[in-house]
């Protein structure tokens, strides 16, 4: 193979793989380096240097392996349990609670409320409840969803881990309730957060993650997925 | 490109533990190191020299290596030295391939009860 195409073909599985900049800079370095070592020794015996370095697929899967071989959440299955099946929990209650801030801070930028939260329009009134699920259950359970995919890929886990994190937050998502009572009596109205069972169409709420995260689930089967092997994640 | 014959997926963690061995004599850039393993082993390990460079790194990144660029035969290098972590990994990878080589062999000679109860 052509050199300057062997090296196209690295960098681009190396940067699909979502590996750092600054990693494949210096693997690719150190691989021209050893290229033209090669050249120089083989100047008259073999024709293709390349073959030497291996397949480009080969190498790519080598450096993504272990790249992502150095994180915990690679190594270990307990710390992938932890972060994809127990975080969201937290993560999405973190979500919520800056969605309703985001909110509230947007209502008072855009002149709906006053400083003691007071005087809503009336059409912010009637929309205020669906703001309230978007901003703090629908909107961050969607963007956790991401995040965790966004993880997975980095640190080359097993797939499945893209899908535990996606059912938990559609489960939670599908389970939360963020409901507001408005009354024009100072200190009246109220605000109920919390898990129970949905009232009709909160189960459509559950559906965000869920498709969000089996595209990406899905995406990922096309794209190609490096993951280690069984007995892979302490070896070379 | 020709497509070559490479050692199979049992010998993971071999390049690991050759790499540790090489360093500990001298630090060493990485065809360098690819030379030295060729020249250690007789040749008999074939194996994509590329893929050296993600295993010293990632030995890097566990503080089992150190690097630097340095100039050598007038072009930059990046060599690479064991550090005292590295030079306790290599102790206890030793240790454990010998117990392997040990047991393999062992097995193989049909233990010290004689044949193997399994025989395909």
């Amino acid at each position: 193979m052509d050199s300057q195409r062997w090296f196209r073909d690295l960098r681009t599985r190396l940067v699909s793989q979502d590996l750092p900049p600054q990693y494949v800079h210096r693997f690719l370095e150190e691989l021209t380096d050893h290229f033209h070592d090669l050249k120089e020794e083989t100047m008259s015996q073999i024709a293709d240097p390349c073959a030497r370095l291996g397949e480009p697929q080969q190498v790519a899967e080598a450096a993504v392996l272990a790249y992502r071989h150095r994180s915990r959440i690679g190594r270990h299955p307990v710390a992938a349990f932890l972060v994809f099946a127990i975080s969201p929990l937290l993560s999405l209650v973190a979500g919520g609670v800056a969605g309703l801030f985001l909110l509230a801070a947007a209502a008072r930028g855009l002149g709906f409320i006053d400083e003691d939260g007071h005087h809503f329009g009336a059409t912010a009134a009637a929309y205020l409840p669906y703001l309230l699920s978007a901003t703090t259950i629908v909107l961050p359970a969607a963007l956790l969803t991401a995040l965790y995919y966004r993880v997975a890929r980095w640190t080359g886990i097993s797939r499945g881990w893209i899908l535990v994190s996606c059912l938990v937050l559609s489960v939670l998502t599908g389970l939360a309730i963020c409901q507001v009572t408005l009354s024009d009596i100072p200190g009246q109205s109220s605000l109920i957060v919390g898990l129970g069972v949905p009232p009709d169409g909160h189960v459509l709420q559950a559906l965000v993650p869920l498709t969000l995260g089996v595209w990406l689930w899905r995406r990922t089967r096309s794209q190609g997925w490096t993951q280690p092997a069984d007995g892979e994640a302490t070896h070379a | 490109m020709i497509q070559k014959r490479t050692n199979p997926d049992f010998l993971n963690g071999v390049p690991e533990l050759l790499l540790l061995q090489m360093l500990s004599a001298k630090p060493m850039y990485g065809y360098e190191l690819v030379q030295a393993i060729r020249r250690g082993t007789g040749g008999g390990l074939e194996f994509g020299e590329g893929c050296i460079y993600p295993i010293l790194h990632r030995l890097e990144a566990e503080g089992v290596l150190g690097s630097q660029r340095q100039t050598v035969g007038g072009r930059s290098r990046v060599v690479y030295h064991l550090t005292r972590k590295g030079s306790q990994r290599l102790a206890q990878s030793v240790e454990l391939w010998r117990q392997i080589v040990q047991a393999v062999n062992q097995a193989l000679q049909g233990g010290e009860h004689g044949q193997p109860a399994l025989v395909p």
